[in-house]
């Protein structure tokens, strides 16, 4: 596992060969940008690469789920581990750009009482300036 | 009645082969036509099986069997291990309006299994857990 940070306020985590993280701040509000599959060989490396980011009370946090091809139960899982902290920390997760496939699983799942779904980046970052 | 197999897949039951399983599928589901949406909820079920063959065996499994048939317009998914006796279908249902802080982090990939498969069975055979489970095709 590689792991690159640069000094201008962007962290790349490449975390395996099959999905990509990163994570960028946007007027302060971390972005979490993941590419590729967050699945049952991938979530645990990024739930231990995240491990050090979630240190910080965090209430606030974007996720962009735009260029993610496929999310399991075990992906699931590592988006619920940023529910629950950003939600301890008396805020909530944001996710943006899900594809129309992983939204079956995201329904089924009631995720949706748990987070805040936005259509793109845009509308995300809006809402979090309309709150802040 | 038209159906259309395609020869099963054998597998070690170990996490570096989820990617020859997910690869059979996405053959499958290419030779078939099959969208998007039906291609990942098929996925999804078998890599939750898998994992759970892997993680939850009181005793190592030694291989997985897995197959796929087209008929009409459904896709019906057979995974079969030689583990201990182990019936998912009697999973607890997960409580998915539970609250953030009290969401239980498991469970929710046999949950899916239930709400996006048409039927969902399982059989102890032949000293083998043999579960199926049936897509209703969307496109």
């Amino acid at each position: 596992m590689r792991v690159f940070r640069f000094s201008y306020g962007v962290e790349l985590l490449y975390v395996s060969g099959i999905m990509k993280a990163s994570i960028e701040y946007v007027d302060n509000v971390p972005i979490i940008n993941l590419s590729g599959r967050l699945d049952t060989l991938t979530a645990p490396a990024l739930d231990a690469e995240l491990a050090s980011f979630l240190v910080e009370s965090r209430p606030r946090i974007l996720l962009d789920l735009a260029d993610v091809t496929y999310i399991s139960s075990a992906g699931l899982r590592s988006i619920l581990h940023l529910v629950k902290h950003t939600s301890a920390h008396g805020g909530r997760l944001g996710v943006f750009a899900v594809a129309p496939h992983i939204m079956e699983l995201i329904e089924i799942s009631g995720f949706p009482s748990l987070l805040d779904l936005y259509p793109d980046r845009k509308g995300a970052l809006d809402s979090m300036h309309g709150s802040a | 009645m038209q159906s259309s197999a395609q020869s099963p897949i054998r597998l070690r039951p170990e996490l570096s082969k989820l990617p020859q399983l997910v690869a059979y599928i996405a053959l499958f589901a290419q030779e078939h036509g099959l969208n998007i949406s039906d291609t990942y909820a098929l996925t999804l079920a078998a890599e939750e099986l898998f994992s759970n063959t892997i993680r939850h065996s009181r005793s190592p499994a030694n291989w997985v069997l897995f197959s796929l048939i087209h008929r009409h317009e459904s896709v019906i998914a057979t995974y079969t291990d030689d583990a201990p006796p182990f019936d998912p279908t009697l999973q607890a249902e997960s409580d998915i309006t539970a609250s953030a802080g009290t969401r239980p982090v498991g469970g929710l990939g046999i949950h899916f299994i239930r709400r996006a498969m048409r039927s969902f069975d399982y059989r102890r055979l032949d000293n083998r857990n043999v579960v199926t489970f049936t897509r209703h095709l969307t496109g």
